[in-house]
């Protein structure tokens, strides 16, 4: 059981402020993995943090793993729900890698036999092995970011939150990444929530939930969310090249049943078009 | 580049000194610096000395380096060596001019007490060279564990100076970087009179303050997602061995020392 | 002002044992007026690079002129501010530099240490702050009430109010949303069309890149690695695949389908609609035939 429920759930920074959500209510099914996506200030990241009781709602309830989280089980709610934030810089607590991954499972009393075998397993997923003794200021932030996410697994989370992860790093920082979450999307089960504003990264999940001011704004499937364009334009997201000129090719008659998430789907569409008639 | 200073910087290495334990060598320069302050003549410098530059010759790291990252040192050893010189009026007098005196005692005095400084400064010098901030956090930790017994947060400490390290050169970076931002808007860090130069700093102070508030709080946050909750049930990966080179470089040492308190009794 | 690289290294720290090569035998020429784009990744020597425009560092070996200014290692630092004056420097995350209580004083902060009168400063901070898109109410604000994005405006703005010749953007759009990323981008864009700038633009993004810059340099490991028109360099996959830097999405497409179709349709710059408008066309004809 770790699906994450939020029952009308409200959540201001301060009384004078507007709501950061507002009556959010969502249900995220064990294993699922679900893309949190919005511009900045759409409340994507409030979710994150209450997701593990870094804040707690202003009203309204959230049961992670079908308990309801509160002051008392705060501790087990964030073994089970891992985090990855924004800044590689600011989440790296140890001085040298493998103390960085050791980091939580110190914190919980993790033998230290176990946690030299967890440190290995988790920095061969992550793709870090051998970086096991170098400091963080010798890594590039995509590096870093795999650091983070090798921390969390060694704790053996079963859901994971990955808070604008990718969102500080190069290309090729973000591509590493990427290949590491559709790594353990297939070999792990977990839930893997991926909050974040590119929509190419958001093509990962199964399920994507639009943020726009504080509420749930479009809850739908990959295949189907180009199809509210506007929608998307609208609150300020930019609609990947392909769509586009999907887009625009249907305006010179062609027809096409979904949207080609890359290139090379949107050429098979084309040649599958022209074969055809 | 500036001369720096090179005290506090690590040099990576595999020579002995750099393998031994860090406690080991903490506790070592600790009954040097002790030590030096006995020492009260020629033959007991002489053996310090002598010991010192033993040091540096096994830990690969080379004379000419150390001593030219001590050139902001120099001179304080050279201030205080003519301060003892001028000053100290006892002795045979080997030299006169006008109101200037130098007596035997000043010469001996001056090279003793500059000579001292210096050393000192080689020693704590070779210990962070050869040793990481991390090792010494770890050695300062452990030596310091008996003191939990009257509630000395000795886990916090530890874990304060770790993340200080583990923050020092992202701070330097930064500093850097919004030094260079206010230069580009024409902010002279280097030129112009003191007071000038003095309102510079404000533009880098603010900055880097508001930085680190941001980074201390988000720190705190991600600590606090991988469940920190204080030096409770805590276990440790990290680990301080004890081998036979200590045992050998304690022996060695000892030995030493052994002979530096005949020298001078 | 046209700047120019001659045979420019640059060694940090050296003689010491943390001695680093950051930049190898660069010749480079900057037209004045043209927009440069330098791409490359973390580590390549692109930031090192930019630093020597403005003096920040001074070539190893090697010296960089601009306008008639020679920048070498025995250049004398007292003439530095004047220079400074003309080139406009934003850098990564430009709003960690604020530190004014307000917008204003913020803005005004460069042109008062390059000896602006106070008129003249308001007169362009109110120019300034519309080419950004600062709101007028903004001014009075301390800079860290507002948002990551409009802190940047601000950081900008700033910049833009010394009224420098030369416009050098480190990765400006680092950590934006996409259409923050995107207006930011036009709004450099514009300037530069605008005021003839010279703009050195350092980015990650290759769209950018194609869109925006006359000239893009590629650097590798400190090293000169490509360097010419957007268009003809980003055909070369395989090169730039070498050093992990990728072909902008359209020219892609383009080379992908030409592969599969067996056509020939070229890159020059059209919008999307343009784009889809060829390949329509295109594929028509290959139905026929």
């Amino acid at each position: 059981m770790s699906g994450i429920e939020f029952h009308n759930v409200f959540f201001q920074y301060d009384e004078i402020d507007s709501w950061m959500l507002n009556n959010i209510n969502l249900k995220i099914n064990e294993n699922d993995t679900v893309a949190l996506i919005g511009h900045n200030g759409s409340g994507k990241s409030t979710i994150a943090k209450l997701m593990n009781g870094l804040i707690t709602p202003t009203s309204g309830s959230i049961y992670v793993g079908g308990q309801k989280v509160s002051k008392k089980n705060i501790w087990d709610v964030r073994k089970s729900v891992g985090m990855v934030f924004q800044n590689p810089e600011n989440q790296f607590v140890g001085t040298t890698v493998k103390d960085d991954v050791a980091f939580g499972m110190e914190n919980r009393g993790v033998p230290r036999e176990e946690m030299l075998v967890r440190i290995q397993q988790s920095l061969d997923v992550v793709d870090m092995q051998g970086y096991d003794d170098h400091e963080p200021h010798h890594l590039s932030g995509g590096q870093k970011q795999r650091v983070a996410i090798a921390s969390v697994l060694a704790i053996h989370p079963s859901i994971i939150v990955l808070d604008e992860a990718t969102s500080m790093l190069d290309p090729l920082g973000r591509q590493k990444i990427l290949k590491t979450l559709q790594h353990l999307k297939k070999k792990y089960n977990m839930t893997m929530i991926m909050i974040t504003h590119d929509l190419y990264e958001a093509m990962l999940a199964d399920r994507i939930i639009v943020m726009n001011q504080g509420k749930v704004y479009l809850d739908t499937s990959p295949q189907k969310l180009f199809s509210y364009r506007d929608e998307l334009e609208g609150i300020g997201l930019t609609i990947p090249f392909t769509v586009q000129l999907t887009d625009a090719l249907m305006t010179y008659g062609y027809d096409f049943r979904y949207y080609p998430i890359n290139i090379e789907e949107l050429i098979e569409e084309l040649w599958k078009y022209n074969s055809i008639k | 580049m500036k001369p720096s200073i090179i005290i506090g910087q690590y040099l990576p290495g595999q020579s002995l000194l750099h393998r031994l334990d860090p406690r080991t060598k903490l506790l070592s320069v600790l009954c040097f610096v002790i030590v030096i302050f006995f020492a009260n003549n020629w033959s007991s410098y002489s053996l310090l000395t002598g010991l010192s530059l033993l040091a540096v010759w096994i830990s690969k790291i080379p004379l000419t380096y150390l001593l030219k990252g001590m050139t902001p040192v120099w001179f304080f050893v050279v201030f205080t060596f003519f301060i003892q010189l001028f000053l100290r009026k006892e002795g045979t007098l080997l030299f006169e001019l006008g109101f200037v005196t130098i007596y035997e005692n000043g010469i001996r005095q001056g090279t003793f007490i500059a000579l001292r400084f210096f050393l000192l400064f080689l020693i704590a010098s070779l210990l962070t060279l050869t040793t990481s901030p991390m090792e010494l956090t770890d050695a300062l930790e452990d030596l310091l564990a008996p003191l939990k017994k009257w509630k000395f947060p000795v886990h916090e400490l530890s874990l304060m100076m770790s993340i200080s390290l583990r923050f020092i050169p992202t701070l330097m970076e930064e500093t850097e970087k919004i030094s260079k931002a206010q230069a580009s808007r024409g902010v002279d860090f280097k030129t112009g009179k003191l007071k000038d130069r003095i309102y510079a700093i404000v533009p880098l102070l603010i900055p880097l303050f508001i930085s680190a508030f941001k980074r201390a709080e988000e720190l705190a946050m991600a600590m606090e997602a991988r469940g920190y909750q204080g030096g409770e049930g805590r276990t440790k990966l990290r680990k301080l061995i004890f081998t036979r080179l200590d045992i050998q470089f304690i022996c060695l040492y000892s030995i030493a020392l052994i002979m530096f308190f005949y020298i001078i009794l | 002002m046209e700047i120019q690289f001659h045979q420019v290294n640059y060694v940090y720290q050296e003689n010491t044992p943390f001695q680093y090569h950051a930049l190898k035998d660069i010749n480079l020429t900057i037209p004045s007026g043209s927009f440069t784009a330098i791409i490359g990744h973390t580590g390549s020597g692109k930031s090192t690079l930019l630093q020597h425009i403005n003096g920040l560092l001074l070539a190893t070996d090697g010296y960089v002129r601009i306008g008639n200014v020679t920048l070498s290692r025995h250049y004398k630092r007292q003439h530095i501010k004047s220079l400074r004056s003309k080139i406009g420097v934003v850098f990564q995350y430009p709003e960690h530099q604020l530190f004014e209580e307000t917008v204003e004083k913020d803005i005004a902060f460069g042109p008062k240490n390059f000896g602006l009168p106070h008129s003249e400063i308001q007169e362009r901070i109110e120019r300034v702050i519309e080419a950004v898109g600062i709101s007028k109410h903004w001014l009075n604000k301390s800079p860290f009430q507002l948002s990551g994005g409009q802190m940047r405006r601000v950081a900008i703005a700033g910049v833009l109010a010394m009224r420098p010749e030369v416009l050098v953007l480190d990765e400006p759009t680092a950590g934006l949303d996409p259409k923050g990323q995107d207006e930011i981008m036009s709004l450099f864009y514009h300037l530069h069309k605008q005021h003839k700038l010279t703009t050195i633009l350092v980015t990650h993004q290759m769209r950018d890149a194609l869109a925006y810059a006359d000239k893009v340099m590629v650097l590798n490991q400190g090293i000169k690695y490509l360097e010419g028109q957007p268009a003809d360099v980003f055909q070369q996959n395989e090169v730039l695949e070498k050093v992990n830097l990728k072909v902008p999405e359209s020219i892609q497409l383009i080379q992908k389908l030409n592969k599969k179709f067996g056509s020939n349709l070229t890159y020059h710059h059209q919008s999307i609609d343009q784009m889809a408008k060829e390949i329509a066309t295109l594929l028509k004809g290959y139905h026929k035939r």
